[in-house]
């Protein structure tokens, strides 16, 4: 048998498993440990957890070390992780607003009630390479912590100027800025795409649901397309907040809620054009879209809160795909998954020699029609120059 | 991280939740043939696109007892049918083989297997796409509905059109069917070699989509008709006269493939069922 | 190959066992095919005082689970939600007790059960698998009987199969069920051996 690339596989997957680990150990440098990667690679680590669909920064940093650093990769290896535990309980509802900020800003107004506060973020840094990283060892970590105790001990940040604020959309709710998304027939429990299926029209939470764990890279490029031209949203920032949020759950027995930890939380909520108001005797609104993701993964819950909008907005106006891509829903969420997609493309590194004979019989078929044009059409050529010549 | 241990997960991977939810969905693919009936579709340690809707089917089915083969293109050794296998068998311990007549189910991509099937086995397809309508009408809101009216006039503009341009039926594979008169049906990119196999057979069919979330089947004895004109009639890729370079079968799919040998190699055209033309040569050399 | 999973136990060996036979016999309608023993003995009698057929109980049981809804009847009449049997099914599978209409399961235990058939869900057009589930109990399925004579996918012709103790009534109620294609409920009939057949929405049954 010379068809070695397809048969005889078991021993060729596990040369190719060892390959792999050859190749991230040969060049001797010092395995990575799990809190280096969840340190100081934090943003892989947020990533792979979001995209993942399971907190656990320890775990996630683990994908990220098995998976080379590969985010697609890392979430995979996440998501394969989360299927096998049982799913124990729902949480209790949480409000944005029960975040110990770290980051906080708006867009939409200079002064926000609590102020802004920038926090940790790369946005104004000008972006040069610092060879000194190169060089860094434990010193650098001394010095970093030398730093940090002296603000503490200045009184910097002032107290008050950080942990929880309200939020900036409890301002325009008020004023009547905005108007909330339709409310939808209640449910006990939020939708829940991992158990139920996703059939559209869709409930908002499961769109939620499923936007929370797509690609970063797909929602990105579908609010860009629709802020750029093909759409029409026009989104301004009201809020964008990274800290600590509580999980609670009721308790089994009491019912009371019951904190049972925190996660590293970033949300935002933008405004979009003020066309939204499904009753013609109200006064217009801006309508608002909501994003959220585990860690901080700031562009991941802008587009997504750009794309709720839009498609909020579309669900109202029943303009369903009719102003962009990025307002057809269905479009959005079935294509922006990065686990679905990327093995859907992948997987076109399988063998379809079957399907390719197939279509190889198709093509001898068309063929043989376009000869047999061809001829006729050259039979009536020559009737015509025959004619002709006469 | 809890600490590794022999025994590590669920008879057949998938918790009795997944499985139920499965059951349930099979039972009701079963009384509606060729309707496509959502299910969750649990993340699995395999990648969408890879079998993971036959995968839970198959995972949502199999008991101790069962005895498993798995085939891709219509080859038990094809890489992702070894990985399938090596999942399956890992998580349950049933017995396997090559042996078409021997297993009780069989996972397939791409083929359904040369050796008619018997009542008391399963064909388990994995699927792609899902949804025949997906070629004229993407939005699945929209295809719903025309499911739900029978509504396939666009399907049948889609077939007289491919007349017009091509002089022909120009679908390969995933020819689109009638099941029981009703459903148009997505017969998974087999060749139109197989779509007759799923007509009026012994066998259940089942289908799974993992990416797409959807759930089908063709029960035995139900009446499967190709989409097809009256002067333009269905037909499979069989070439008079064609034959198998390996085991000699004038009656079965075939693909090429390219044989090294001393002299650089050549092309050669055998049967894509790799264990039926393996039995046929082995029961060759046995009567030789 | 080492496996690394844990062996069924018996509720899940059950469930999966019944599984194949409930799906063999709704794939083959005039099939009879046999259920394993039930994994439990300690129902909650019926109202009457009898006990519920365990075998039909359990394998209406083997598909429940706090996704999906239930009813179930002894005679003609609904048990209520607060009946020590529902408690005992609910208490075991999670799944809800609710009104006959918005069911996913019903479990009839006697063929009178056959009159209420007209107040379960039979699905929409655009979700026809949003129907009802029906295990109904019977005393007797003959092999080789000629009771029903059924035709549809799943029969290559014909088939008969003969029925002990179903009153005329209730045959042509299971003749005429709810089968609208592709609406419709589909049924299992299950004996006190734990013969079991399956009925679904596209057969079409003749009472002989």
């Amino acid at each position: 048998m010379g068809y070695v690339a397809v048969r005889g596989g078991s021993e060729a997957v596990a040369r190719a498993e060892e390959l792999v680990e050859c190749l991230r150990l040969l060049g001797g440098s010092t395995p990575l440990q799990l809190p280096q990667i969840r340190d100081q690679l934090r943003h892989a680590v947020s990533r792979a957890m979001h995209e993942g669909a399971l907190y656990a920064p320890l775990l996630a940093a683990l994908a990220v070390k098995q998976a080379e650093g590969d985010s697609i990769e890392a979430a995979f290896l996440l998501r394969a992780y989360r299927t096998t535990l049982p799913r124990v309980m729902a949480s209790l509802p949480v409000s944005g607003r029960e975040m110990f900020c770290l980051r906080r800003i708006s867009a939409s107004f200079k002064d926000i009630p609590g102020g802004q506060m920038l926090g940790p973020a790369t946005d104004y840094l000008i972006r040069l390479l610092q060879p000194a990283l190169a060089h860094e060892d434990v010193r650098a970590v001394i010095a970093a912590a030398e730093r940090y105790a002296a603000l503490v001990e200045a009184g910097k940040p002032q107290p008050g100027a950080w942990g929880r604020f309200p939020k900036v959309t409890e301002y325009m709710r008020q004023e009547q800025m905005i108007v909330d998304v339709p409310a939808e027939p209640a449910r006990e429990e939020p939708f829940d795409i991992t158990r139920e299926p996703l059939t559209f029209p869709c409930p908002r939470s499961a769109r939620l649901q499923a936007m929370a764990q797509a690609d970063t890279g797909s929602l990105m490029s579908l609010a860009y397309s629709s802020t750029r031209g093909y759409g029409d949203a026009h989104p301004t920032l009201v809020e964008l907040r990274y800290g600590y949020l509580p999980v609670h759950v009721a308790h089994p027995l009491t019912g009371e809620p019951v904190t049972i930890g925190e996660i590293e939380a970033t949300e935002a909520e933008i405004a979009s054009k003020a066309h939204s108001v499904t009753n013609h005797a109200e006064p217009p609104r801006f309508n608002v879209g909501y994003g959220f993701a585990f860690g901080q993964s700031e562009l991941k819950v802008m587009s997504m809160a750009i794309l709720d909008s839009v498609l909020t907005q579309a669900r109202i106006g029943s303009l369903a795909g009719e102003s962009g891509p990025a307002a057809n829903e269905e479009f959005v969420l079935l294509h922006t998954d990065g686990i679905e997609a990327s093995g859907f493309v992948a997987h076109y590194k399988l063998p379809h020699y079957v399907t390719f004979a197939a279509d190889l019989s198709v093509l001898d078929r068309a063929r043989d029609h376009h000869a047999q044009r061809q001829s006729r059409l050259g039979q009536l050529v020559d009737q015509a120059l025959t004619s002709d010549s006469r | 991280m809890s600490e590794t241990s022999d025994q590590l997960y669920n008879f057949a991977l998938l918790d009795e939740d997944a499985k139920r939810e499965i059951r349930r969905k099979l039972l009701k693919a079963v009384a509606i043939p060729g309707h496509l009936v959502p299910f969750a579709s649990r993340d699995l340690p395999i990648a969408r696109g890879w079998g993971t809707g036959g995968l839970q089917i198959t995972l949502s089915i199999i008991t101790p007892d069962d005895t498993l083969k798995v085939i891709d293109q219509g080859d038990d050794e094809s890489v992702n049918a070894v990985n399938l296998r090596r999942l399956i068998t890992r998580t349950t311990g049933v017995a396997t083989t090559t042996d078409t007549a021997a297993a009780t189910i069989i996972q397939t991509r791409h083929r359904i297997p040369e050796e008619p099937m018997r009542a008391d086995q399963i064909l388990v397809l994995q699927v792609p796409m899902a949804d025949p309508l997906r070629w004229v009408e993407p939005n699945l809101e929209r295809a719903t509905i025309m499911h739900s009216e029978a509504d396939y006039g666009k399907m049948w503009v889609y077939m007289y059109e491919s007349v017009v341009r091509a002089g022909d039926l120009r679908i390969a594979s995933q020819y689109p069917v009638i099941v029981n008169r009703r459903y148009l049906m997505d017969t998974t990119p087999i060749p139109r070699w197989d779509v007759p196999k799923l007509h009026m057979a012994d066998t259940l069919y089942l289908f799974g989509a993992g990416r797409e979330k959807r759930i089908y089947a063709v029960p035995p004895y139900t009446v499967v008709e190709p989409l097809q004109f009256e002067d333009y009639p269905f037909r499979t890729e069989y070439r008079p006269g064609q034959r198998c370079a390996r085991c000699g079968a004038d009656n079965t799919f075939l693909t090429e493939h390219f044989v090294s040998d001393s002299n650089g190699g050549r092309w050669e055209t055998t049967c894509s069922d790799a264990a039926y033309c393996a039995k046929r040569v082995a029961q060759m050399e046995a009567t030789a | 190959m080492t496996i690394v999973a844990t062996p069924p136990t018996p509720i899940e060996r059950f469930n999966g066992l019944a599984f194949r036979v409930l799906l063999d016999c709704l794939a083959r309608p005039g099939k009879v095919g046999h259920l394993p023993p039930p994994p439990f003995a300690d129902l909650p009698p019926l109202p009457d005082g009898t006990p519920p057929n365990a075998t039909a109980v359990a394998a209406g049981m083997s598909l429940l689970d706090q996704t999906v809804s239930f009813v179930h009847a002894a005679g003609e009449e609904w048990l209520p939600v607060d009946h020590p049997l529902t408690r005992w099914i609910a208490l075991r599978t999670n799944a809800r007790p609710v009104e006959a209409a918005a069911a996913d399961f019903a479990l009839l235990h006697d063929p009178a059960g056959t009159a209420l058939f007209g107040e379960l869900a039979a699905g929409s057009l655009l979700y026809p698998e949003r129907s009802c589930t029906v295990f109904l109990s019977v005393p007797a399925i003959a092999l080789n009987g000629e009771t029903l004579r059924l035709r549809g996918p799943g029969i290559a012709t014909t088939a008969t199969v003969g029925l002990r103790g179903v009153a005329p009534t209730e045959l042509a109620a299971i003749a005429s069920r709810p089968s609208q294609f592709p609406l419709g409920i589909d049924l299992f009939l299950i004996d006190q051996q734990g013969r079991c057949l399956g009925l679904p929405r596209t057969t079409q049954i003749e009472v002989i």
